[in-house]
């Protein structure tokens, strides 16, 4: 018996399921041009907006409008690459499993710590961000405010971020429930925030003065790149469109269609947003403001009601975003559960609410560590890269397998090809140069750490080792060959 | 013992009827057809009253009426009026009175067809009867000398439905009728914002399959210690896009009944079915008899 060298175990790849050969591909196709875009609007739309002006407006200035077209074209680049995965390796769990089924087991391990880092972060920033806006509708509504104590994490004066924490425990209930009501209540929350983010443009531009634009670029085109790198994670959710490749009706046309048609519309109102935001108060006093898009309203109307109305919006839609990220985070950990990769805790269904019920627990309980104690500014720099990493292991597995696989079935192909892979590898690259040394070091240190994972416990426990273990012991060839 | 049939006088009895001959066949025990008179209040001397409850009961025997020219030959049987404050309580009081094996109602007038329909009677007895409940859906008709060809009880993952599960088993090993355990689930949609795949539910489903696979292994294994058993016993497991596609999706025999229990856990006391029993309910093609939280103990405790 030859035992499979580390390098072989390391770059092992999962086998692809051929069309007929999977579950999967009972899949119908019944999404059309339409339904693609809304699925990517309304992913999209409302993850960052409401709260990452602050942010990213004291270090671009209103150059920041710059800031959300080049994340946007930069994300669309690497969603343009996510779609050809998606078409080619029919198998669910985001770009971990496309990793898996194209580079193998080391680098799949290294995309789900990006992964992970990108939805548990979200789930964090985000929550971080809502109780923002809940402190902002308590006040309007009953002139009372949660202690500074507890709404803020130590880092900002806080100890801790309670109305993150309880927001994060609401959405790990309802999750628990059972996937069905958290679909429809996420529908209605998608709908509301597209609602608010309008509103806030149509009564933002009345507040309109031209001056506020006059230093446009105050910190340059680095102040604009950096701003992006903060912006990214407002478009991650540009890659669900990406992921419905296989249950696309035409996914050659229908796909960079939607990817497009979504990053118009997305980009649009953020630009939108954005402008009437900037248009109507000096960059400099976005520093620090906190519910941002609710304080100019009322600073524009001189009256709090459509400042309420924007805080309740936030308060409602930043919910949906919350809830989709937790969901996210728990579906990667089955998948990797499933592989093996995990501990078998993260992939057991409860049979009464057909939920993996343990795992959402404790992704609930560390993201909503992580909420409660880290400020908002670097929670948003660490899903960027955690994103930006992910698209970069996208785009470069496209050119992988192109090499590799060149007779592969794909339901869509990257346009230019190569010049799209190398140019999203390039954008990511240089986005991710921009964001501050100490994101970078904390990734590397928690990609470190998943890997370390990955060599104490996945390496021996993958089910697809094991399988290649018991091939070669009943003389099966090719136990680690790896070729899809 | 005997299986007693509530007769709704002007209603559609046919399907209570059919199901109560069906399981007197097939466990050996006697019909009672029982039409309540349910105005049998403490009356007034006033004839207006007399004359009122003397209509009823006219009404109840011409129900009862058509109930005997439906009763086959081969089965014993017997048609009865009973006065009582109220349908629920008469039913209930017959039962007790004929030491009732099975109560079996028909389902609500504006019910769809072919799926059971629950009625103000019917749902009261759900809260309150200490017996099983066994509902007929909509037009059920079964071939004349029909006898149950299996017995189907539904297992939702918890320790009680397991418990009622060896209940099932012993009565259909009594009455020589095979026995098999079905699980149900809907593939929920998946939240597509979330960037992890539209098909990601459909593994969490295999998940919960191979979970539900497990229990009704251990489920089969406590069956083989019983002191009667099954002959045939058999494992279904159906999963669709929605409750009515999970339910088609595992193959019926006719005539067939499903075993369903209430929910042990509910926190209110007049919710007797839990959501996912009440959806099978609502879907299933098959009659349902329901084992009530008051039943429950004795259902349960023939099998310990």
């Amino acid at each position: 018996m030859t035992m499979a060298t580390l390098r072989q175990q390391l770059f092992r790849v999962k086998p692809v399921p051929q069309q007929g050969e999977s579950p999967e591909s009972d899949l119908k196709r019944t999404i059309g041009l339409f339904s693609l875009t809304m699925i990517g609007v309304g992913s999209t739309i409302g993850t960052g907006i409401f709260f990452i002006l602050s942010e990213s407006v004291p270090v671009a200035g209103p150059a920041v409008i710059w800031s959300f077209v080049i994340a946007g074209l930069v994300a669309g680049l690497a969603v343009i690459c996510y779609a050809e995965l998606a078409g080619s390796v029919p198998v669910s769990g985001s770009s971990y499993s496309y990793a898996y089924a194209t580079l193998g087991e080391l680098p799949a391990m290294g995309v789900a710590a990006c992964l992970l880092l990108e939805y548990g972060v979200a789930g964090a920033a985000v929550a971080v961000g809502w109780s923002q806006y809940v402190n902002q509708l308590l006040f309007n509504l009953f002139g009372f405010e949660i202690p500074h104590a507890l709404a803020y994490a130590p880092e900002e004066g806080g100890i801790v971020n309670l109305p993150a924490i309880l927001l994060l425990v609401m959405c790990c209930f309802l999750l628990v429930r059972g996937t069905g009501e958290s679909v429809v209540i996420n529908t209605v929350m998608v709908c509301t925030k597209i609602g608010v983010l309008l509103f806030f443009v149509l009564v933002g531009v009345t507040g309109w003065n031209v001056d506020n634009f006059a230093d446009f670029a105050p910190f340059g085109f680095s102040g604009v790149v950096a701003g992006s790198g903060l912006i990214f994670f407002s478009y991650v959710g540009m890659d669900a469109v990406a992921t419905a490749g296989d249950e696309t009706k035409n996914p050659k046309k229908t796909m960079p269609r939607a990817l497009i048609a979504a990053l118009i519309i997305v980009t649009t109102v953020y630009v939108l947003v954005a402008v009437a935001a900037l248009s109507a108060q000096p960059w400099q006093e976005f520093e620090g403001q906190t519910a941002g898009l609710s304080a100019i309203l009322e600073n524009i109307v001189g009256a709090q009601w459509p400042g309420t109305v924007v805080a309740a919006g936030a308060v409602i839609s930043i919910f949906s975003v919350t809830l989709v990220s937790i969901y996210g985070q728990t579906r990667i950990l089955f998948t990797m559960s499933r592989d093996g990769m995990m501990p078998k805790l993260f992939g057991e269904v409860n049979p009464r609410t057909l939920t993996p019920v343990k795992g959402t627990i404790v992704v609930t309980v560390v993201i909503a560590i992580l909420a409660g104690f880290i400020p908002l500014n670097f929670l948003a720099e660490m899903t960027s890269i955690g994103t930006l990493v992910a698209f970069v292991v996208v785009s470069m597995a496209v050119i992988i397998l192109r090499v590799r696989e060149p007779n592969l079935e794909r339901g869509f192909k990257v346009p230019f090809y190569p010049v799209l892979p190398v140019l999203a590898i390039i954008g990511c690259l240089w986005i991710i140069s921009n964001l501050q040394v100490i994101t970078i070091v904390v990734f590397l240190i928690w990609t470190a750490v998943i890997l370390g994972l990955y060599f104490i416990f996945g390496r021996k426990s993958s089910v697809l080792g094991k399988q290649r273990a018991e091939q070669e012991r009943i003389g099966g060839s090719d136990p680690a060959g790896g070729k899809l | 013992m005997s299986i007693v049939v509530g007769i709704a006088p002007s209603q559609d009895n046919r399907p209570a009827v059919e199901l109560g001959i069906v399981l007197a066949r097939s466990y050996g025990h006697r019909l009672v057809a029982v039409a309540i008179d349910s105005a049998a209040w403490p009356m007034s001397p006033a004839l207006f009253e007399s004359e009122y409850q003397k209509k009823l009961r006219n009404v109840a025997e011409a129900a009862l009426d058509e109930v005997r020219a439906l009763l086959p030959d081969d089965i014993e049987s017997e048609c009865l009026v009973h006065s009582a404050r109220s349908s629920r309580r008469g039913l209930l009081e017959m039962c007790q009175k004929e030491n009732a094996f099975r109560l079996v109602v028909g389902p609500a007038a504006d019910g769809k067809p072919g799926r059971i329909a629950l009625g103000s009677v019917s749902t009261g007895l759900l809260h309150s009867a200490s017996l099983p409940v066994a509902l007929a859906p909509v037009g059920y008709r079964v071939v004349p000398e029909a006898r149950l060809r299996r017995l189907t009880a539904a297992y939702s993952g918890s320790s009680t439905s397991a418990d009622l599960i060896l209940g099932a088993a012993v009565v259909s090993a009594e009455s020589g009728v095979p026995f098999r355990i079905a699980s149900f689930a809907p593939r929920s949609r998946v939240i597509s914002a979330a960037g992890v795949g539209l098909d990601v539910e459909s593994s969490v489903i295999d998940e919960w399959a191979n979970v539900i696979r497990r229990d009704t292994d251990e489920i089969l294994c406590s069956i083989d210690r019983l002191q009667i058993k099954p002959g045939e016993t058999d494992v279904a497991i159906g999963t669709g896009s929605d409750w009515e596609s999970a339910l088609s999706a595992v193959e019926w025999e006719d005539p067939e009944i499903m075993m369903l229990g209430s929910s042990g856990l509910g926190a209110l006391k007049r919710v007797s079915l839990g959501s996912h029993a009440m959806r099978i309910l609502q879907h299933s093609p098959v009659p349902i008899v329901v084992v009530p939280r008051r039943a429950k103990s004795d259902y349960t405790s023939v099998a310990v």
